[in-house]
């Protein structure tokens, strides 16, 4: 006899259930921890930098005591300008506050990794940002006389915002990634005001033009995220680098 | 178990730590060296913080770094410099810290309601911590790391700062924790670990000088130290460990091979074999 014979196989229906349970034990922890994160817990401890970073983004609310004529011609460099304030401030203002207040260090020993941490604070600072330029160019654009079509504005703004979401979430990997964000985008905007007030470009580019530049920011900017929800590991990789 | 494999860690040319091998079980283990040992260095590797320039770190036989969340999801840690939200209260903030952890949320408000007790803030739960001492700070630190309920508690010079009324309650706390778990802590002060760690961990010129019972390391300088009335002059061969008062005046507490004149054997204590081990020239 076979020595096969004497070892007791499951029945086709026994391998089944047994496949089907392991598969749901393996299944079970699956969904990424931060799923399970409550929204409060994105801005606990940080509430005060949302603040003041919402009020920049008010800022350029400052120009309304402009004559409209002089809104109107102002109105697109303004925009493209101010449109990151809110989300760079509330970026900038929450890196600084943790690290002022000594908490970076048990949280990057915590389950739910500091990086995803960072990067769901981004998600969420990109939204609060997108809340706060809708009404703001808003009153620009209906103070300025309506210099420009709406959606032209829209775009302007929106093409900044994303564009400036993208690059910091591209540079954050780096050492000092903050700081080669903010020079990068400091040069961005000294050219194109210099440019701006030599050649008076920006009322000829296209609204096609700021309308890819808006997709092509927020494409970037959304596959980073999801790149680095995906990889919480990297956080303490880049931590032990420094 | 966690196991420390010939870890070296360098910065640049300076080498923190070298050739580590040690093995942690469940228990206590003091990590007691001088300032600028290593003591942090290690810490860090342990906690995820650092990575190590050679050798590795296994937790179950896996390398911490490789099991990545489910390693920091069982590993509770208080920092050197606890960071804390002065404008929120303990129950707020180990709330915040259990969703960091991800701890499903009513098994976290039970935890920590129980850890609040544990730590003897239940009456202080709902007070803003700008108002806290340091020791019921360090506290809300000890319930924050412990609020995963952790298989390993590592805790970085804990009761730097605190009074002797605080210390001794911290290491009652310590001791309590550490019946079901790995708990490592690291000190300069002899007392904090002297009556509660297991095992000693020491570091002379940054490698592992020895890992062992407090009873074990003191019995090394059995019969080699001595009590002397203050003013003999110290001869060669022999070394000041410390000085305390007697009812005849002031005692010299000496280390040498062979017994003084005058000289009165003592069984040496943890910060005997500390001052011998950590001496200026000691090969």
């Amino acid at each position: 006899m076979d020595k096969k014979d004497h070892i007791p196989m499951p029945t086709p229906m026994e391998r089944r259930a047994a496949i089907r349970r392991i598969a749901e034990e393996g299944l079970a922890d699956t969904a990424p921890a931060w799923r399970s994160l409550p929204l409060s817990a994105l801005v606990f401890g940080v509430e005060d930098c949302l603040f003041m970073a919402a009020l920049l983004g008010l800022l350029p609310l400052a120009l309304l005591t402009l004559p409209a004529r002089l809104l109107a011609e102002k109105l697109p460099l303004t925009l493209f300008l101010s449109a990151p304030l809110l989300y760079a401030a509330a970026h900038l203002l929450t890196m600084w506050k943790e690290s002022q207040c000594g908490t970076l260090d048990w949280k990057r020993t915590c389950r739910l990794s500091l990086q995803t941490l960072t990067a769901l604070r981004m998600g969420i600072f990109g939204g609060a940002a997108v809340l706060v330029c809708v009404p703001v160019d808003l009153l620009l654009w209906h103070f300025s006389g309506q210099a420009m079509p709406l959606g032209r504005a829209l775009a302007v703004s929106f093409s900044s915002l994303f564009l400036h979401a993208a690059l910091s979430l591209v540079c954050r990997e780096g050492r000092r990634g903050w700081a080669v964000t903010l020079a990068l985008w400091f040069l961005l905007d000294g050219l194109l005001t210099v440019w701006e007030a030599r050649a008076h470009f920006l009322p000829v580019v296209p609204t096609a033009v700021f309308c890819l530049l808006a997709g092509a920011g927020l494409a970037a900017a959304l596959f980073r995220l999801h790149t680095i929800l995906r990889q919480p590991q990297k956080g303490g990789i880049l931590y032990a680098q420094r | 178990m966690l196991s420390v494999e010939h870890v070296t860690k360098k910065y640049g040319s300076f080498t923190a730590l070298e050739d580590i091998s040690l093995t942690f079980t469940p228990g206590v283990f003091g990590l007691l060296a001088p300032n600028g040992a290593g003591k942090t260095t290690l810490i860090k590797m342990l906690t995820t913080l650092l990575f190590p320039t050679s050798g590795q770190i296994l937790w179950n036989g896996e390398d911490i770094h490789a099991l990545d969340e489910a390693y920091r999801g069982l590993l509770g840690y208080l920092p050197q410099e606890f960071g804390y939200y002065p404008h929120y209260s303990p129950r707020q903030f180990l709330r915040y810290a259990a969703a960091l952890q991800c701890v499903p949320r009513r098994e976290a408000e039970e935890r920590i309601e129980s850890l609040l007790k544990l730590v003897g803030l239940e009456d202080a739960a709902g007070k803003k911590m700008r108002q806290f001492s340091g020791g019921m700070l360090q506290r809300v630190g000890i319930a924050q790391a412990m609020i995963n309920d952790p298989q390993l508690l590592i805790l970085d010079e804990p009761t730097a700062g605190l009074d002797p009324r605080e210390r001794v309650r911290f290491r009652n706390l310590i001791h309590s924790l550490a019946a079901e778990r790995t708990v490592i802590l690291s000190t300069h002060i002899v007392s904090d670990i002297e009556t509660i760690a297991g095992q000693i961990v020491m570091f002379r010129d940054h490698r592992l000088y020895c890992c062992d019972s407090p009873a074990s390391i003191c019995s090394r300088f059995q019969g080699k130290v001595f009590e002397v009335p203050a003013g003999a002059a110290l001869e060669p061969g022999q070394f000041l460990l410390s000085e305390r008062q007697g009812e005849q005046g002031p005692i010299l507490r000496l280390l040498c091979d062979t017994p003084p004149a005058d000289g009165v054997p003592v069984t040496p204590g943890l910060e005997d074999a500390f001052l011998a081990i950590y001496r200026e020239g000691a090969a």
